[in-house]
C-alpha cells in the first residue's frame, strides 16, 4: 500500500463493523499513542477464521493494519495466525515507517495473536 | 535568543514545539557542563584542590536553587529529575500508609506521581480520589501546572482547603511545567514539597531539584531512605544503617556534578531571558483553535501549551506530517491519560512554545495542519 490506499483503507475501511455474531473478540491499545482496536472475529471448529471485522479509533496507519488483516487473514487458522510474521505486514506499507510508529502497524495482528487460541482437547 | 541555542544552529529548518517535553539547551550550559568534566574532582569525598572546588561548587549550586525558591539550602535536594523526586518522597512516606490514607489527584496529573503513589497507597487499601475541597486528605500530590491543559492550580487556596480539614496533611507538588513561568514561591503557598527537572527549563536531562518543608524534612529524616558512601553509615557491630542528615541523606552516590552545572547555568539562563510571550501563547490558542475540525483541551494559558484534536484525524497522523514538515511537536497521550479519558479522545497533538518561539513558526504550523486536514478531506468524501 502507498500512502494513498493507505489514507484510502483508513477514511474508507472495507470491513469496518461490530461482528455481531463473532465467536471471538480480540480488543487492543497502545496505550502511549492512543490506539484503540476492536477485532471481531468468527472462528470454525477447525479452528480458521471465517470472517474478521474491526473497529478502531486510531491512526491512519493501524486503522489501515486492522482492515488489511481483516482481508488477508481470513481461512487462515488460528495456528498460522499465531505464526504470523509482523514483519511480513510492514512490508505491505510501502512508506518509510519511523520505529515509533511501527507498533501502530503492529497492534492489530498483535491484539489478534494475544486473544485467538488454538483450541484444545478440553475446550 | 536563538542565538543561545547551538541547537538552531544544527537544525536551522525545524520549528521547535515541544517545550513542555524538553527545551533546547543553550551553549552556557553546555560549556559549564564540559568545564565540569575538564575539572572533576570527587564531590565531598576529596582531600584535594578539584574536589574541594566541587564540593564548594555543588552547595553554592544548592544556594542558588534555594535563592530561586526563597527558602533554605538545607531544604533542597538535588535528585535525577521530577520523577525521581517523586518516587523518592513516595519510598520515604509509603510506609505511612494505610486504610485511613486518602491521597488527592488531580485529572490532569502525571504518570510519574498518579502512577506509583495510586499503587502505593491502594496496596494500603487507602483511598485515591480526585481532588474535591470538601474532602478530607492525608496525601495530595499534584501537578501545579498541566502539560497537557496548561491550567495552574492555586496551590495558595489548595493549601487553604486542604488544611482546614487535616493540618498535617502532606502537600506535594509537581512544578516541572511551571519553573519556567512562574515565580515560585513553595513557603508562602503552604505546601511541603516541589520538585522539577532541569531539562524542562533548558538544562540537561539526569538532574533536578527537590524541595520540602520542615513537616515533610521530619519525616524524611526518619528514614534511610537511599545508601551510599557519604549518605550512610553502617554499625560495623549491628550492621544498622544511619542515614546522615538531610539533604544529603537523600542524594545518594557520586553527585552527578556536571549536570549540575549544567543546572546551574541553566537556571542563569531561565532567569536572565524574557518570559513566554503572553499574547503570543494567547493568540497561538486562537489561531490554532480556529482551524475546521480542531477541539481544544486546553485553556488560553501562559505556559505556553496547545493541545487539540481533530474529530477525524488521529493525533499521530498530523503530529507525523508536521515532523514530516521540519515542525516538532508532542502526540499522544502525553503521560495523562486520565484528562484524555475524560475528554473522551485517544490521544491529542501538543503544541508547547518557549521565549524563542516566533509568531511566524505559529502562523506556519497553522497552514500545515489546516492544508493536511484539506488533503484529507478528499478521502472522506470516496
Amino acid at each position: 500500500m502507498n500512502a494513498d490506499a493507505i489514507y484510502d483503507r483508513a477514511y474508507n475501511p472495507r470491513f469496518s463493523h461490530k461482528g455481531e455474531s463473532c465467536t471471538h473478540l480480540a480488543v487492543g491499545a497502545n496505550q502511549s499513542c492512543g490506539d484503540e482496536v476492536t477485532l471481531y472475529c468468527t472462528v470454525d471448529a477447525s479452528d480458521t477464521i471465517l470472517t474478521i471485522t474491526h473497529q478502531c479509533r486510531a491512526c491512519a496507519l493501524c486503522s489501515a493494519s486492522a482492515d488489511l488483516l481483516a482481508e488477508t487473514l481470513c481461512n487462515r487458522t488460528i495456528t498460522e495466525i499465531a505464526g504470523y510474521n509482523s514483519e511480513e505486514l510492514q512490508k505491505a506499507f510501502e512508506i518509510p515507517i519511523s520505529p515509533s510508529r511501527i507498533s501502530c502497524v503492529t497492534l492489530p495482528l498483535h491484539t489478534l495473536q494475544k486473544n485467538l487460541a488454538p483450541r484444545t482437547d478440553s475446550n | 535568543m536563538r542565538d543561545l541555542f547551538p541547537f538552531f544552529t544544527e537544525n536551522p529548518d525545524l520549528i521547535y514545539l515541544d517545550n513542555a517535553a524538553t527545551t533546547p539547551v543553550p551553549r552556557t550550559v553546555i560549556d559549564a557542563m564540559q568545564q565540569a568534566l575538564i575539572n572533576r574532582g570527587s564531590v565531598g569525598r576529596g582531600l584535594y584542590p578539584t574536589s574541594i572546588a566541587a564540593t564548594e561548587h555543588v552547595e553554592r549550586i544548592r544556594t542558588a536553587v534555594a535563592d530561586l525558591l526563597q527558602t533554605k539550602p538545607k531544604q533542597v535536594a538535588f535528585t535525577h529529575g521530577a520523577t525521581h523526586a517523586s518516587h523518592l518522597l513516595l519510598s520515604a512516606l509509603r510506609h505511612e500508609f494505610s486504610e485511613n490514607t486518602h491521597l488527592g489527584v488531580l485529572a490532569t496529573d502525571h504518570h510519574s506521581t498518579v502512577g506509583p503513589w495510586s499503587h502505593a497507597v491502594l496496596s494500603a487499601k487507602g483511598t485515591v480520589s480526585l481532588f474535591d475541597p470538601s474532602q478530607t486528605y492525608t496525601h495530595v500530590i499534584i501537578s501545579h501546572g498541566s502539560n497537557v491543559t496548561g491550567a495552574v492550580s492555586d496551590l495558595a487556596l489548595i493549601s487553604n482547603q486542604v488544611r482546614k480539614h487535616n493540618p498535617d496533611a502532606l502537600i506535594i507538588i509537581d512544578g516541572s511545567q511551571t519553573i519556567t513561568h512562574l515565580k515560585i514561591e513553595p513557603t508562602e503557598w503552604g505546601i511541603d514539597g516541589f520538585f522539577w527537572s532541569a531539562h524542562k527549563h533548558f538544562g540537561p536531562n539526569g538532574i533536578g531539584a527537590l524541595w520540602y518543608s520542615g513537616r515533610l524534612e521530619q519525616r524524611l529524616s526518619l528514614q534511610a531512605i537511599s545508601g551510599g558512601g557519604a549518605t550512610i553509615s553502617v554499625d560495623p557491630q549491628t550492621f544498622i544503617a544511619q542515614p546522615s542528615a538531610t539533604p544529603h541523606s537523600l542524594e545518594a552516590g557520586s553527585p552527578n556534578y556536571e549536570a549540575l552545572c549544567g543546572f546551574e547555568a541553566a537556571l542563569q539562563v531561565m532567569q536572565s531571558t524574557p518570559q513566554t510571550d503572553p499574547s503570543l501563547c494567547r493568540d497561538a490558542h486562537t489561531l490554532l483553535g480556529q482551524i475546521p475540525g480542531i477541539t481544544l483541551i486546553s485553556s488560553p494559558n501562559n505556559l505556553g501549551i496547545i493541545t487539540l484534536y481533530h474529530d477525524r484525524i488521529h493525533a499521530h497522523d498530523i503530529a507525523e506530517h508536521l515532523a514530516n514538515n521540519h515542525i516538532a511537536v508532542r502526540a499522544g497521550q502525553h503521560c495523562a491519560s486520565i484528562i484524555h479519558a475524560q475528554a473522551n479522545t485517544p490521544a491529542t497533538v501538543r503544541i508547547s512554545i518557549a521565549p524563542f518561539t516566533t509568531r511566524a513558526e505559529i502562523e506556519q504550523t497553522v497552514a500545515t495542519i489546516t492544508g493536511y486536514l484539506q488533503s484529507l478531506a478528499s478521502y472522506h468524501e470516496r
